[in-house]
């Protein structure tokens, strides 16, 4: 298969998966109910008084968290639904590797992310009528919705990929979705909330892109990992405890690369400079669930592969090359795929690839973390960056600071100013048309599709 | 071109194939026989790419059917036919032909189509085709790329007698000149498409060979199916016919329906024919009926259990 090949292929997936999340009667009809509730949010800031950029603000993050009730929906049809209808025996034997299907069901999704967030740009359109946002804000917010839909849509389609039914995807992607948005409150930089609160306020950094798009490529990765391993595309029960093994060895190991980047990060910081490591408890959260869940893990593993021998009467895991049929017949869970080492490296990647994204925000968070509790790191971090500006660790507020909050604080600008019929068309147009172009084209949709 | 050596398949502890070993060469046709249960989807799915077998290896159209270079020359007819009912025929057709790498997707699904004959189903969506249409769709499908390989998963399953019997035409039609596995569960069709049958029984080859060799081996009798329009008791006058084993009426409306049970390697059909003529009689109808792989099976199974046990 060539390069032209190929993307053409692909082009023809994400068609297909475009045209089918666009066309969904009942995802145009809640993205409708949804624009209601954020016409509502919207008009308020205006009615209220508010400036135009914390109108915007407020929209986009309405939108974002409305998001967590619609993006499951879109991404809930990709695999459960192939599978429930025995299409996705169709699709994976078709001359298209399976990364190639999972991508494409991602990218399909993706494109009513991008046209969700288009909706934010109305937002803006109908602000400029009374004062506008800078255009650099209404970009970074629209990044913002399109990276956490990203997210949402690559979480989709690996729950989807994991679950037998529509609504089980539904309802996991919205559970662990609320999970990611919730655990950033107590541990920052897991939390998608946090980085999308930074963009959308203007700031997109290094660690929020890191944060996005590692997380997508990591849902990715096990979304086609869980393509290839469903039912009967899985090896045998002796490759499983296999498995299991390389696992536990794996996350140990992840935990002790994580803690050592860690341990690294704050090294480089001189971090802590007189205090312990134990008083900074949140640091050695991730690390230590890593050692727990490998521990856990490892038990598990040893009692499964005990009952297995005991089982088949055997004192160690023997190798399919001298097995007769008569064995085959008795101890069948003794024999797995030739291919056991590759699929061992693929899972090895696998966990890797997750300690990988874990260490970099993990890392991220650490030093954030001990910036909060002492001071004296912040400085350290001006002074390293900028090794002549030792005023700025003199005890007042470093001049950066002062230069971005000035800065935010002309772009947010004065309050909004609309004449009476701009008002009532502007209101008009966040209230009721927005929300009704959804129903019409989930109408249209409804229409097309009903012969 | 299609060859399978020592294939096991294990769902779990459950196994499904126990060690399959056969091949066909480019042009042949397989049938692939079994009761359900019996391994034949386990087989044609590791055939097909869709699953990875336990142990063995397994090449079709000369490579490993999990690349996916080597699926593009396979043409796969997947169990129970799953067509997404909501797309239009011609989109669903150019949409697998553009899958396929097809250059013109649009003309190969046009040239499909005319060869499985729904060239006027094309703008209707396919939930809305008839079983006979549905099934042409997806076997228009398999021949998208004109692969070397066909891989058909009983696709007359599910269709009344008359739309079945029409569809074996275009089948023989499409399978010739290709390496052709074709799973199924009756004898009679896979007579008259192929030449050669593998059957199975609990994951395990149990015959291989010709077809007309397997059915004269394992099958000791066959039923002749009459209709007679008449009232009066025929049941002695029939067995009295020599070779008949047994005879079972029903009575009908107008009529019975008559069961006359014979040796397997004797046709009865014209005696008892004559013997309804002499008595004044009308047959409204009579067929041989056809000889379902679930008839073999015991003679079958028995014989394998034997030969596994001799040491």
């Amino acid at each position: 298969m060539n390069a032209f090949h190929f993307a053409a292929v692909l082009a023809a997936l994400v068609r297909k998966e475009a045209d089918g999340a666009l066309r969904d009667p009942v995802i145009l009809f809640g993205a409708g109910f949804l624009s209601l509730l954020g016409g509502i949010a919207f008009s308020l800031g205006i009615v209220g008084g508010d400036a135009a950029r914390d109108v915007f603000d407020s929209v986009i993050l309405s939108m974002l968290f409305l998001s967590i009730l619609i993006f499951p929906v879109v991404s809930m049809r990709s695999f459960s639904e192939d599978s429930a209808a025995g299409a996705l025996e169709t699709l994976l034997t078709a001359p298209v590797p399976p990364f190639a299907a999972v991508f494409a069901k991602y990218a399909g999704a993706m494109a009513f992310v991008l046209v969700y967030a288009a909706q934010g740009a109305l937002y803006a359109w109908l602000l400029s009528f009374g004062g506008g946002v800078d255009g650099r804000a209404v970009a970074h917010a629209l990044l913002a919705l399109a990276a956490f839909g990203s997210i949402a849509m690559s979480l989709g389609v690996l729950v989807s990929a994991l679950a037998s039914s529509s609504v089980a995807a539904a309802a996991g992607t919205g559970g662990i979705l609320l999970f990611l948005t919730g655990i950033g409150e107590w541990y920052p930089s897991f939390g998608v909330l946090p980085h999308a609160k930074r963009w959308i306020a203007g700031r997109p950094d290094m660690p929020g892109l890191a944060y996005f798009a590692s997380v997508t490529a990591l849902f990715l990765l096990y979304a086609w990992l869980a393509v290839n391993s469903r039912e009967g595309r899985r090896p045998a029960r002796n490759e499983v405890v296999r498995r299991r093994v390389t696992v536990t060895g794996a996350l140990a190991a992840a935990g002790v690369v994580l803690l050592l980047v860690q341990a690294a990060v704050l090294h480089i910081h001189e971090y802590p400079p007189r205090q312990g490591l134990l008083r900074a408890p949140k640091i050695l959260f991730m690390p230590l669930l890593f050692a727990l869940g490998a521990f856990v893990w490892s038990a598990l593993t040893w009692r499964a592969a005990n009952r297995a021998r005991r089982a088949a009467g055997r004192t160690r895991i023997q190798r399919y090359a001298t097995i007769t049929e008569s064995q085959v017949m008795k101890a069948p869970r003794y024999y797995y795929e030739e291919n056991r080492r590759a699929r061992r490296r693929v899972w090895l990647a696998a966990v890797l690839a997750g300690a990988a994204v874990l260490g970099v925000n993990g890392a991220e968070g650490a030093y954030s973390e001990a910036e909060r509790i002492n001071p004296l790191v912040a400085e350290l971090r001006v002074r390293r960056i900028f090794p002549r500006a030792d005023s700025l660790v003199a005890g007042e507020t470093p001049e950066r600071e002062k230069n971005t909050e000035s800065a935010e604080g002309a772009e947010r600008g004065e309050r909004l100013e609309f004449s009476r019929p701009r008002l009532r068309a502007v209101l008009w147009a966040g209230l009721v048309w927005l929300p009704l172009a959804w129903v019409l084209a989930g109408a249209a949709a409804w229409w097309l599709g009903r012969e | 071109m299609l060859e399978a050596a020592n294939l096991i398949k294990f769902y779990g502890a459950r196994q499904a194939l126990a060690g399959v070993s056969f091949s066909a060469e480019p042009g042949e046709a397989v049938a692939v026989l079994g009761m359900e249960g019996s391994g034949k989807t386990s087989l044609m799915r590791i055939f097909s790419g869709f699953l990875a077998p336990t142990h063995g290896t397994v090449r079709a159209g000369g490579g490993d059917p999990r690349r996916a270079a080597t699926r593009r020359g396979i043409g796969y007819f997947v169990s129970g036919n799953p067509l997404p009912l909501q797309s239009r025929t011609g989109d669903y057709l150019r949409f697998r032909a553009g899958l396929k790498g097809v250059p013109s997707p649009a003309s190969a699904a046009a040239e499909a189509a005319a060869l499985c004959g729904i060239e006027g189903a094309l703008g209707a969506r396919i939930g809305k085709l008839a079983p006979e249409e549905k099934a042409r769709a997806g076997l228009a499908e398999c021949v998208l790329a004109d692969p070397p390989v066909l891989l058909l998963d009983d696709p007359l399953s599910g269709l009344p007698p008359e739309e079945g019997k029409r569809l074996r035409g275009l089948l023989g039609e499409i399978m010739t000149g290709r390496a052709v596995l074709f799973a199924c569960g009756s004898l009679e069709d896979a007579d008259a498409l192929c030449r050669r049958a593998v059957i199975l029984d609990q994951g395990r080859v149990v015959a291989d060979g010709g077809i007309a060799a397997i059915r004269d081996r394992n099958i000791e009798e066959r039923v002749i199916a009459l209709e007679i329009a008449s009232r009066e008791p025929v049941r002695e006058a029939l067995r009295s016919v020599p070779g008949v084993r047994g005879v079972s009426v029903t009575r009908l409306a107008e009529g019975l329906a008559v069961r006359v049970t014979t040796p397997a390697g004797l046709d009865l059909r014209q005696k008892l024919t004559r013997v309804c003529g002499d008595r004044g009689w009308v047959v409204c109808s009579m067929r041989l009926e056809p000889v379902r792989v679930e008839d073999m099976f015991p003679k079958i199974a028995a014989r394998a259990t034997q030969t596994r046990r001799m040491p």
